[in-house]
């Protein structure tokens, strides 16, 4: 029986009633659907003689179908390997691998950014590979190794490098007349000066960790050193440093050659060369990936790539990406046969024709890839002599942290320059020798 | 109907959700009290030991912590004090008898159901300094000469996410205190014209009274969205520029996933929560205070 | 008096437009964005609307990610986590509305302090849970967590509105014969709908909304939800402006086509039951 309810039950609801009920029927097929599967990145193979997990930033997992999933694919497919693939977000991936990892999950490779090997390293995450790696240590450019090496243990094998060079915008050269790129600093500066004015400039920064990752090259081409050879103090702010420093600065501050909307180019690299892809601004250092988007959003664009200007010598900062075996792997000897697979000398297109990056093996010296483009051979010209970010598992809390707020109150006229520097290379100290 | 009932009958109602209360929150809550007194990094099992306060010791005196917890407690009281007026007028403006006003109910919601992630790619395409709509049409209407770095910007930043919490969150206070207006009951209206009281009379004499419980349970859920809001920061400025919008969650959150201190974490969210406990007891017993009131 | 009134209708319309400039405007603006081409999105070309009707941002959107995957992920968590809650909330609910007990006010009490626990710490804690259970990675697990996250303000809100039914209804069916658990569902629980109604889009907003957790705990992209998928879709080097657009429209209009058909019943959702 049904007593009688008081109280209004409108249409509606009874309506909203029935619709529930037929969500929770459709939500039932739903899911049998969704449990169908629909396929991640590549696998293959029975998985017969094992499996692996690979963990890789959304550079080369871009969801779908990414280059690294077919290869591994591939790889499974010869091996009898079950295969999977997984991309997560770039500023998420180590936070992903380390909690992951640390709570006795996670995937039996991972491919991460060079700088992030120590930190990963120091955390007890990272297989040893010394001894696996020692024998084909020469087919890579010596930079790359030295960046996966930590307290004299290799932790990862290199997979693609990259580096800074100049780009210049052909036209606004000409306009100029400016015949050819600048080499030195005081040719660079006066150029700059030269191409800034009625709305357009001559340089471009950026903020936070753009900016401290960019100040290296200064420092390095002035002679001074970031830290003491065993990496337990900051030397950057030695009078080399503090003279880098102050004219990195002043290209802002003094000279106004800079973009103010530079300030706010704090999240990716496409606000670091949106400027220049527009012609707005003339110059700006850049990493071989930023051909790509610079095809893809100004086709019409005339522009060249030249070395990073000298003063005392010339340098500039290697960054890249390294692939490194996990604690987690269960099978460590179908690991290390999966990493010195990607990267041998005939994997290399997968990187080449995949993402048009360029592998960190010696072997891309001269090779066909290197010279079809002016632009990348002069990339490939500098990976041989890039120099590697000391490899100290509190380099990110360094670069993006200390550095970066360092830096950001000298832009925001917060810090004098010279004391902002300091200041920093106090704290970085502190983080160096904290265990 | 009460002695047809044995003690034991409101339990196994109760007993799915005391469940999942007890392990998904209640075991979480205990754990993050215990690890804030420990030395916890995750990386490293084998060094957890206990340290009783240290953490505390830690973060008290630690100036990172108050300059966060003074942001914090800003971010909050302009947080509800802007939500807290916009919204009432936004409720004022729902409850009228207009044209459309189904319409306008259902789509003013629209930033609080809004995702927070669809809302930050959404406002950080707005307000790119680069490439963002907004600085164009500054700079095309003449307004400003050059861009304007809204989350670059140490002196602006702080401002803008607070008023990007406020657009998201204001709809979601209107429609609380629209609850309370629409149990004021017609006659109260009547009467105080009857009394020949205006527009504000009525405003200040029926409606401000009238909604007394809502703006109380506005204001309590407004401090704790707020204060445990991580999203609303983290999305945009991740804390920066230079710390200028560090909040305690945002510093717990950096304690805990750049560094892997979980110690000092878990001791900075054990504060956190106190503080919001006493909050909304106090509230529980104002409201709940004489029996059978209801919530 | 009449124009008075007229100037003060006037005023009333000019409000709601302002109010829907600031609210819904730039949604709307993001909406028309998601239609722009690349050299309009990245300032090459400086179009303050879209030049044409764009659509390869949504297509490209469909074909080359894996967003549909994330849509029925989320909509599947959404239903499970919803009807679970409402289950579990409205039983409980009843209990704290209609029982006399030991504890009553203080369970009550600690209901409503759950809500407030920093989310940001229950990571780790559930992490551990979820891995002794073998319920990472999963989309069980994930819904076991969202379930329990609602619970809280579900239960609340069940309570409030069991508290404003009647209860000689109850008693009547009582005497008729019913025992108690038949009355709540059968007497009890058709006035308190719309609380259910409210508690249940509560619960899809949330689970559309959550990032941190699904971020945590979910490792492969086939159990991926929407808010994670959708910031997976943000590159290190490159910003596709048009596809996070377009992904933000596609997954803010079923949130806003629920809370469209729930608008009579809004002002329970956010309100917890509150009258006056």
């Amino acid at each position: 029986m049904r007593p009688r309810v008081e109280g209004r039950l409108p249409g509606l609801l009874q309506a909203k009633a029935s619709r529930r009920g037929f969500l929770i029927g459709a939500g039932s097929i739903g899911l049998a659907t969704a449990m169908a599967g629909c396929g991640s990145g590549g696998s293959g193979g029975s998985g017969k003689n094992g499996t692996l997990t690979i963990w890789a930033s959304t550079t080369f997992v871009p969801g779908g179908d990414s280059a690294l999933s077919k290869a591994a694919g591939e790889f499974g497919t010869k091996n009898d390997v079950k295969v999977t693939v997984q991309g997560f977000a770039a500023n998420d991936l180590i936070n992903k691998i380390t909690t992951t990892l640390s709570g006795g999950g996670g995937p039996d490779l991972v491919i991460v950014d060079v700088s992030q090997v120590a930190q990963l390293a120091a955390a007890k995450l990272l297989a040893d590979l010394t001894d696996r790696v020692t024998p084909i240590k020469s087919q890579f450019f010596p930079g790359n190794i030295a960046a996966a090496t930590s307290e004299g243990k290799i932790y990862a094998v290199p997979y693609d490098t990259s580096n800074v060079a100049l780009f210049y915008n052909k036209k606004m050269f000409e306009k100029a007349g400016i015949s050819a790129p600048p080499t030195t600093w005081d040719e660079l500066r006066s150029a700059a000066k030269e191409l800034t004015g009625g709305g357009k400039y001559g340089y471009m920064l950026g903020a936070k960790g753009y900016g401290s990752y960019l100040y290296w090259p200064w420092l390095w081409q002035n002679g001074g050193q970031v830290t003491s050879p065993d990496f337990t103090k900051a030397t950057f702010d030695s009078p080399e440093g503090l003279e880098a420093w102050q004219f990195y600065a002043d290209l802002y501050l003094k000279d106004n050659v800079v973009p103010p909307t530079f300030l706010g180019v704090t999240d990716s690299w496409d606000q670091f060369l949106q400027p220049f892809m527009t012609e707005t601004v003339a110059m700006m250092p850049m990493g071989d990936f930023g051909i790509a988007p610079l095809t893809k959003g100004n086709p019409k664009l005339e522009y060249g790539v030249a070395p990073m200007p000298k003063k005392v010598q010339s340098a500039t900062v290697l960054g890249g990406n390294a692939v490194a075996v996990t604690k987690a792997a269960k099978n460590a000897d179908l690991a290390w046969k999966f990493t010195s697979w990607l990267t041998s000398a005939e994997q290399e297109k997968v990187l080449e024709e995949g993402y048009k990056r360029i592998p960190a093996r010696t072997d891309i010296t001269g090779s066909e890839f290197a010279g079809k483009d002016p632009a990348r051979a002069v990339f490939v010209q500098q990976a041989a002599t890039a120099v590697s970010r000391p490899p100290v598992p509190n380099w990110g809390a360094i670069e993006w942290g200390v550095m970066a707020d360092a830096w950001d109150s000298v832009i925001q006229k917060k810090k004098a320059p010279a004391d902002a520097l300091k200041a920093a290379a106090t704290d970085s100290t502190a983080k160096l020798t904290k265990k | 109907m009460r002695q047809r009932l044995t003690a034991l009958s409101p339990f196994l109602y109760l007993l799915p959700a005391l469940v999942a209360l007890a392990g998904v929150l209640g075991y979480p809550v205990l754990d993050a009290v215990w690890t804030s007194l420990k030395h916890s990094v995750p990386t490293d099992p084998s060094a957890d030991r206990f340290t009783g306060l240290a953490n505390y010791r830690a973060i008290f005196g630690n100036g990172a912590f108050w300059t966060a917890l003074g942001h914090t407690g800003l971010w909050a009281l302009a947080n509800l004090v802007l939500q807290l007026t916009i919204g009432f007028g936004l409720a004022l403006l729902m409850h009228q008898k207009l044209a459309g006003r189904a319409l306008f109910r259902s789509v003013v919601i629209i930033p609080w159901v809004v995702p927070s992630v669809v809302v930050a790619v959404i406002w950080r395409y707005l307000l790119d300094p680069t490439s963002g709509p907004l600085n164009q049409l500054l700079m095309s209407t003449g307004l400003t000469q050059e861009p304007v770095l809204w989350l670059a910007n140490q002196a602006t930043a702080m401002p803008v996410v607070i008023l990007l919490s406020v657009w998201k969150w204001t709809p979601f206070v209107a429609v609380i205190l629209l609850a309370g207006l629409q149990a004021i009951p017609e006659e109260l209206h009547e009467a105080a014209m009857i009394d020949g009281a205006g527009l504000w009379g009525r405003l200040l004499h029926v409606v401000v009274p009238g909604i007394r419980t809502s703006l109380t349970l506005a204001s309590l859920l407004t401090i704790g969205y707020s204060v445990n809001n991580f999203n609303g920061i983290w999305l945009f400025t991740q804390g920066g520029p230079i710390g200028a919008t560090e909040t305690l969650t945002t510093f717990a959150y950096r304690k805990a996933f750049t560094e892997f201190d979980f110690g000092s974490a878990a001791a900075v969210a054990v504060v956190l929560f106190a503080g919001l406990f006493v909050v909304s007891t106090a509230y529980f017993f104002s409201v709940e205070g004489r029996k059978g009131r209801k919530l | 008096m009449t124009t008075k009134r007229r100037l003060g209708k006037l005023g009333l319309y000019g409000g709601m437009l302002v109010a829907l400039v600031v609210f819904v405007g730039p949604f709307l603006y993001a909406v028309l964005s998601s239609l722009k081409q690349p050299s309009e999105l990245n300032g090459v070309e400086k179009n303050f609307l879209p030049g044409t009707l764009y659509t390869e941002n949504y297509t490209n959107l469909f074909r080359t990610s894996n967003f549909p995957v994330y849509l029925v992920n989320s909509l599947v968590v959404a239903v499970v986590t919803t009807t679970l809650s409402l289950l579990i909330a409205i039983l409980a609910g009843y209990a704290l509305a209609r029982f006399k007990f030991a504890g009553n006010r203080l369970l009550l009490l600690s209901v409503v302090n759950m809500q407030m626990f920093p989310a940001v710490l229950m990571a780790v804690p559930l992490y551990k849970i979820l891995r002794e259970l073998d319920m990472l990675n999963s989309r069980t697990g994930l819904t076991i967590v969202y379930v329990t996250l609602a619970l809280p303000f579900c239960i609340w809100m069940m309570r409030n509105y069991f508290l404003t039914v009647p209860i000689e209804v109850e008693e009547a069916a009582l005497i008729d014969g019913c025992n108690m658990f038949t009355a709540l569902w059968r007497v009890a629980l058709p006035p308190a709908l719309p609380g259910a109604a409210a508690a249940g889009a509560f619960c899809v907003v949330n689970v559309w909304d959550e990032f941190l957790y699904a971020n945590t705990f979910i490792d492969s992209d086939e159990n991926r939800t929407l808010s994670v998928g959708l910031n997976s879709l943000i590159g290190q080097y490159t910003t596709d402006w048009g596809q996070l657009l377009a992904g933000g429209v596609v997954m803010t209009i079923p949130v806003v086509i629920i809370f469209a058909f729930l608008q009579r019943y809004l002002t329970q959702i956010a309100g917890g039951g509150v009258k006056g």
